[in-house]
């Protein structure tokens, strides 16, 4: 069972994490943006 | 020839580089995902049933196979638009292989790190370097120097084109992978479906296989999301940098 439970966590620990990096990128470019918009005026 | 491909369309106001509304493919996608997630959920753990001589450990099944069909379709499409890219030269069809080279990478690790804990509980030991496992490893380094090959400095479409021919060449190890325990004596790995020189294929109850097939489905959307979601990424972030570039040349001028 605990094998089972291991492989579980393990698998959405991975994908959430893959899932949290793009996000991660995603605000970074935000930030990116927002410093041009200014730059821009 | 292949330089400045699609400089002549970074005319682009910031407005417009920076698309934060959720577009209907995306809507489609991450429903689908959602849905046939909680669907797999329901057959893994209330509609298959337990496997007599593992018991519930065996479940470790419906997430350790569809991930391997998602890192073998990522390494498909990554090979499909590197040789794409090589002909076209279009910046669009390297960034479909980038991501889902990227996107594989995950799903490699995910088989890399599940199928020693199903070693564990059944092989009792955590790796053997028996044909599947080496090739699969192999097949997790190779992508991971593509990967890496994309972090190097020198600009983009020589990287593009040197990415591409990992992309390409990185892909015959994923029929490998797939006929290794086929091809080659494996006393550890189980065929499922097919037979082997050492072993024959034991089938799969009707109940597992529709768990299979759902968690399969599931896993695809999750990656079809996901490929979705980082070229959309990518593109804007392409845009961002020319639309930068563009600024600094107005700014020194």
């Amino acid at each position: 069972m605990g094998f089972m439970y291991a492989a579980y966590s393990i698998v959405w620990v991975i994908i959430f994490g893959y899932m949290l990096l793009i996000g991660k990128r995603h605000s970074s470019l935000k930030k990116d943006i927002e410093f041009l918009k200014q730059l821009d005026k | 020839m292949s330089i400045n491909l699609e400089r002549e369309k970074v005319t682009l106001p910031l407005e417009e580089v920076v698309q934060t509304k959720t577009t209907m493919l995306t809507k489609v996608l991450y429903g689908g995902m959602v849905v046939s997630m909680l669907a797999a959920f329901y057959f893994i753990f209330l509609y298959a049933e337990i496997e007599k001589t593992m018991g519930v450990v065996q479940k470790i099944f419906y997430m350790h196979v569809p991930s391997a069909w998602v890192a073998f379709l990522a390494f498909f499409v990554t090979f499909v638009f590197s040789i794409l890219f090589l002909i076209k030269r279009k910046r669009i069809y390297d960034t479909y292989a980038y991501v889902s080279a990227e996107i594989g990478v995950v799903f490699t690790t995910i088989v890399l790190t599940t199928g020693p804990i199903w070693a564990k509980s059944s092989w009792n030991t955590w790796w053997a370097w028996e044909p599947r496992l080496t090739t699969t490893l192999i097949l997790f380094f190779l992508y991971m120097a593509y990967l890496m090959v994309r972090q190097m400095d020198g600009v983009w479409d020589k990287k593009a084109r040197l990415a591409a021919v990992f992309g390409i060449i990185g892909f015959a190890d994923v029929p490998i992978v797939f006929f290794a325990i086929r091809w080659w004596q494996s006393k550890f790995h189980p065929i499922v479906f097919g037979d082997g020189p050492s072993q024959q294929g034991g089938g799969i109850a009707p109940s597992m296989l529709v768990a299979l097939l759902v968690a399969i489905t599931a896993f695809t959307f999750l990656y079809a999301y996901l490929l979705h979601k980082g070229v959309s990424f990518e593109n804007m972030k392409i845009k961002v940098g020319h639309y930068k570039e563009k600024l600094r040349e107005r700014l020194e001028h």
